[in-house]
């Protein structure tokens, strides 16, 4: 019996220092997670090359929709390569298998101060030989491209192309006879007759994402303060703490107080609560990304609204806040470094599937030189002015700065945490803005600051 | 081998599985963290060594001092709260019959319900537009109605504590109910006998009789109190301005928001020591009030 004993424990060891062994040495980091999906065809999976590709967490419906659009042309682009898009729950969970040594090969990230991040952690390549080759330099606007380089360097490429814009809710604004205001003057007056009708003047909410006060300080900034003055701040020829500045974030913060933003209640409105505020006639007006309007089409269709840019403020004229919404950046562990950069070419570059995704799915444009709106027939109308309004404000100039693409990122995540301080009187201005400027000194002095166009 | 020394080996043999799961799984990754906390690091590239700087910017940053001193609220809450509320209704329970079930149950349901879940369904209760304001409205109570529960920095935290102590407090209920069972039912009759009143039993006999689950759920509540971390960041995710930020969502934000994980590795020492300091603490309390055996 005691030997039984010996024996059990001595095979309950041995097998778990073999599970132990087997545990380390398990695979790349590559292996196929839940929610993923896989294009293959031809050769079996295992003399294929692969190639994984991160993605935000999707529903069904919008899993379908990746898949006819993304997946199903990779399948036939590259029909030798096993492609795999990997779905993660959460950005976390991305960053830690990336630490871990391991993570997909092509990672679909927040942006350029997010890919900065993984940058300073040598976890992504730097993509100039790949530019060069592909001549990626003459594909993309020239703002959003460079908005890509983090100390000097190439590290991911734009997948979206956005801005803020002002949202109007047609049917409030027509059954009162208000006029869409043109001036931050008339904008003033709006908001004082729209709150004397017991309506929310602009919509804002951002209590299941604090950070949602980016899109207006953004706003506020690039079309009160102006573009020149916040462009000067970054690049050391001015400051952050600059008059222009300053005034602009005492208007946001001053709107907030008299209830013309978010009602003074935005830290209990979640961003779902005020686009059904907005969509529902609760508030007249909203300050969102384009990106907004897919959702507003797809969850209010009835909703009878219309996008311009912020009414301009004399002497500095209407602005458009641009931001590249995601960056696609290759893993330094890949092991095929070069199929991923043509992966990456390939979808950047096969327009006809991506004009289908963005008339039939709503899919956002890349920043593309070739981008021709007039290929965009048939789609929603109010979405074509929209794109309209982007490309005219990229013609015109009138290009402002969103902070998730043109500010550093250690200054976007004070100023993402510390906006609500001004709200409620927590913080004063001149205190936030004195923080906010340290972050872009230590920035230029790093040599790591943004390039604004 | 000696039959002896076989005798010593073989429990050691069984041991082994199990202590090599912790080691690797607890105790590196916490000496890791350690180790850590004395690097610049983002969590992702490399680790540059800067000593105790990490530990000396700790001392300075305000929103660290905040957060210690919201969980201190945090703890004060949860060791008044949910534990004088769940042993007078465990008390007034235990003297029912057929239907203590019934609401033991009852009592108890809130704590099988998921924090994301319950801190789902509240912050929509707590909606200024459509939640219990409304009601509140409703009943002509215009104070009530116009309190923004999750959105006043003075208040957020209370919120939010407040939800967790609906969760929570049934737990402790049916601790203490169970404990209450445990008791030796001829002491309450010698009591009654010897001419004590309700409150005398429950002094002399309830309390002495339940010391040790007491003294346990004591010291998990003031455990618990310092590592919480689902509801605030459900809820109120630290805001509004850092009103309801705790050490835990704190560190959350700078590994993984900030990309400060030498910082928040750092973080965590300190939380794990304050931790460390509060269970001797209660445990020399507890040892002096004679809630626990010396």
């Amino acid at each position: 019996m005691k030997s039984l004993k010996k024996i059990l424990s001595m095979c309950l060891v041995t097998a778990m220092m073999c599970t132990m062994a087997a545990c380390s040495s398990g695979g790349n980091g590559n292996q196929s997670g839940g929610g993923s999906g896989t294009a293959d065809t031809g050769k079996s999976s295992k003399d294929k090359e692969k190639i994984v590709i991160s993605c935000y967490l999707a529903d069904d419906s919008q899993v379908a929709v990746r898949e006819k659009y993304i997946d199903e042309p990779l399948k036939k682009a590259f029909p030798d390569v096993n492609i795999e898009i990997k779905m993660y729950n959460d950005r976390q969970s991305l960053q830690v298998e990336v630490a871990g040594g391991g993570g997909p090969d092509i990672m679909d990230l927040d942006g350029p101060t997010d890919v900065a991040e993984f940058a300073k952690g040598s976890r992504v390549l730097e993509l100039g030989d790949y530019a060069e080759k592909y001549g990626w330099a003459n594909l993309f606007y020239d703002w959003a491209y460079k908005s890509c380089f983090y100390n000097d360097k190439l590290y991911s490429l734009p997948t979206s192309f956005e801005g803020m814009v002002m949202y109007y809710n047609m049917d409030v604004m027509e059954k009162n006879g208000w006029e869409v205001p043109q001036t931050e003057d008339e904008l003033v007056e709006l908001m004082k007759k729209v709150k004397e009708k017991d309506i929310i003047p602009i919509a804002f909410g951002n209590s299941n994402y604090q950070g949602a006060v980016d899109w207006l300080y953004s706003t506020f900034s690039s079309c009160y303060a102006g573009p020149k003055a916040v462009k000067a701040a970054m690049e050391g020829n001015g400051k952050y703490t600059d008059a222009a500045i300053k005034d602009a974030f005492q208007t946001m913060v001053d709107w907030w107080k008299n209830g013309w933003i978010g009602d003074k209640a935005s830290q209990s409105v979640t961003n779902e609560d005020m686009l059904a505020f907005f969509a529902e006639g609760k508030a007249a007006m909203m300050i969102d990304g384009t990106w907004a309007s897919n959702q507003l089409l797809a969850t209010y269709p009835d909703c009878n609204w219309d996008s311009e840019m912020m009414p301009a403020k004399e002497g500095i004229g209407p602005i458009l806040p641009f931001a590249t919404g995601g960056g696609y950046a290759i893993n330094a562990n890949s092991d095929n470094p070069d199929l991923a950069a043509e992966v990456l070419n390939y979808l950047f570059t096969s327009l006809d599937r991506h004009y289908q995704s963005i008339r039939e799915a709503g899919y956002q444009p890349y920043p593309l030189k070739e981008f021709d709106i007039s290929k965009l027939e048939g789609i929603d109308e109010k979405l074509n002015n929209q794109y309209k309004l982007l490309m005219d404000a990229q013609t015109n100039n009138q290009i402002g700065y969103c902070s998730w693409t043109f500010y550093p990122s250690d200054m976007r995540v004070y100023m993402n945490e510390n906006t609500d301080a001004l709200f409620l009187e927590l913080l004063s201005v001149d205190d936030y803005l004195a923080k906010a400027q340290t972050y872009i000194d230590k920035a230029i002095t790093d040599k790591t600051i943004p390039v604004l166009p | 081998m000696s039959s002896v020394k076989k005798r010593h080996v073989v429990p050691y043999l069984f041991i082994i599985p199990a202590f090599i799961i912790h080691v690797s799984i607890v105790t590196a990754p916490a000496f890791s963290t350690l180790v850590m906390s004395l690097f610049d690091w983002n969590g992702m590239g490399n680790a540059k060594f800067i000593g105790i700087k990490n530990f000396k910017e700790i001392f300075q940053d305000s929103i660290v001092k905040l957060s210690i001193m919201h969980n201190i609220q945090w703890l004060l809450i949860f060791i008044t709260v949910p534990l004088i509320l769940g042993f007078t209704v465990a008390i007034i329970v235990s003297q029912l019959g057929r239907t203590q079930m019934f609401f033991r149950t009852v009592y108890f349901i809130p704590y099988i319900i998921s924090a994301a879940v319950a801190g789902k369904i509240w912050t929509a209760y707590m909606n200024p537009y459509y939640g219990l304001n409304q009601v509140f409205d409703k009943l002509g109570w215009e104070g009530l109605a116009k309190v923004l529960w999750l959105g006043n920095p003075k208040i957020a935290l209370y919120s939010v504590a407040f939800v967790d102590n609906w969760h929570w407090w049934g737990f402790i209920l049916v601790l203490f109910l169970g404990a209450l069972q445990q008791v030796d039912s001829t002491l309450y009759e010698a009591a009654r006998v010897d001419g004590a009143s309700r409150f005398q039993e429950l002094l002399h006999v309830s309390i002495p009789g339940i010391k040790q689950t007491i003294a346990f759920v004591l010291i998990m509540t003031i455990m618990w109190s310092f590592l919480t971390f689902d509801y605030v960041y459900i809820m109120t995710n630290g805001g509004p301005a850092n009103s309801t930020e705790i050490m835990s969502t704190y560190i959350y934000k700078n590994a993984f928001v900030k990309y400060r994980a030498g910082y928040a590795n750092a973080l965590c020492v300190i939380q794990s020591g304050v931790c460390v300091l509060l269970y001797f603490l209660q445990k020399y309390i507890s040892k002096k009030g004679g809630m626990e055996d010396e």
